[in-house]
């Protein structure tokens, strides 16, 4: 006589049963072991009674290795991509450079070129007015010397004609005061 | 029409540089995930969870969605293992919630298969068999002590002695194995002085 299997009897014993559900993460730490000693009985006492939330658990703990694979691999692809794209940066960073160089180079050129141009275009145009400068000077120089020569003429006018005009210089006054005393 | 690569080399009159296509992170990421979900697909076929209205293959899908969700949501974050761990058992729980909605409407072909997984289509001579061999399985059970049923019952449920120590809080798998196969003993004795025949593990 064959002899009945206990676990296959007692899984359908308790197919029916209406356990309540676990939480994922109650599942997810049975399967891992590492469930929290507060959680540890009630989850035992369903995971016994209930066939399809052991199953689940049995698939966690067999996904396992997978997990922890294809987590590893997520991250050294992140990481990977990350590195990946910091290269780039610095690729475009030197490359900005390398074009920044040439491009300040041109521009400190311009400058140059502008300047130049303004200063010739300025010392063009500086030259008459040097020379009526110049003019100027000379005619100013004339007019002190006419001047001197309005004082000088100032105090020989005053001597001659005494009365009836304004004296515009204190010293003619005194000189002639001196000539009238004497 | 030439088939692309992940990667080509172009070379140029002065230098040779390498083009990293921008979609190949993702099709490198999408070929992982599609490696893990046909891992998935196996597992839940192997442990019978299809019985149980279930597509593996939209389980598989789903799974692969959300994992594409969680790296899109968080790039720099961790993908750690325990978290893909949660995200299969979250699919695979809402996926049987899913299908216990659906069962609500009976189908006529699927009647007699729910509730024995691996098992071969029962007669309804073995049926009235069971049902009275169940029952006596049950009282047997519910007479040994609870510190040695627990151990007993995650057994028949599939567990390996270091899960029944963990589950159970028993101190070492050697313990747990001591109590398994002294509370198993009892219980084959009990069944058989209750005139239910012999039994195997």
């Amino acid at each position: 006589m064959n002899k009945m299997s206990l676990s296959s009897l007692y899984r359908r014993l308790t197919a029916y049963n209406a356990a309540s559900a676990l939480a994922a993460a109650d599942l997810a730490d049975a399967a891992d072991g590492t469930l929290a000693t507060d959680r540890r009985d009630s989850v035992a006492q369903v995971l016994a009674s209930s066939p399809v939330q052991a199953d689940i658990t049995h698939l966690l703990r067999d996904l396992k290795s997978d997990s922890e694979t294809l987590a590893a691999d997520v991250i050294r692809t992140n990481r990977e991509t990350a590195h990946r794209r910091s290269q780039r940066e610095v690729r475009r960073v030197a490359a900005s450079r390398r074009f920044g160089g040439v491009s300040r180079w041109i521009a400190v050129a311009a400058c140059l070129v502008a300047v130049v141009g303004a200063w010739t275009l300025r010392s063009s145009q500086v030259r008459p007015d040097a020379m009526s400068t110049h003019s100027r000077t000379v005619a100013h120089a004339d007019r002190i010397f006419t001047s001197r020569d309005e004082i000088f003429g100032v105090g020989m006018e005053s001597a001659s004609t005494q009365h009836g005009q304004n004296v515009r210089h204190e010293g003619d006054h005194l000189f002639r005061g001196a000539f009238g005393g004497g | 029409m030439r088939p692309t690569s992940a990667s080509e080399s172009i070379a140029t009159p002065n230098r040779r540089f390498t083009v990293i296509p921008a979609d190949s992170v993702h099709a490198r990421l999408e070929a992982l995930f599609r490696a893990y979900g046909a891992k998935v697909q196996s597992l839940l076929l192997t442990y019978g969870l299809d019985k149980h209205g279930i597509d593996p293959a939209d389980v598989e899908q789903e799974v692969r969605i959300r994992l594409w969700r969680a790296l899109e949501r968080d790039r720099s974050g961790a993908f750690s293992a325990s978290y893909i761990q949660r995200v299969v058992a979250s699919t695979v729980i809402d996926a049987l919630r899913r299908a216990e909605v659906r069962a609500a409407e009976p189908l006529p072909d699927e009647d007699d298969e729910s509730g024995s997984l691996g098992e071969a289509p029962i007669g309804p001579e073995r049926r009235a068999g069971d049902s009275e061999h169940m029952q006596g399985l049950a009282r047997c059970l519910a007479e040994i002590p609870e510190r040695r049923r627990l151990p007993i019952t995650l057994h028949l449920q599939g567990f390996a002695l270091q899960e029944i120590a963990d589950l159970a809080g028993i101190p070492s798998a050697e313990a747990a194995r001591k109590l398994v196969s002294r509370g198993l003993e009892e219980l084959k004795i009990r069944l058989r002085e209750m005139g239910y025949g012999e039994f195997d593990e």
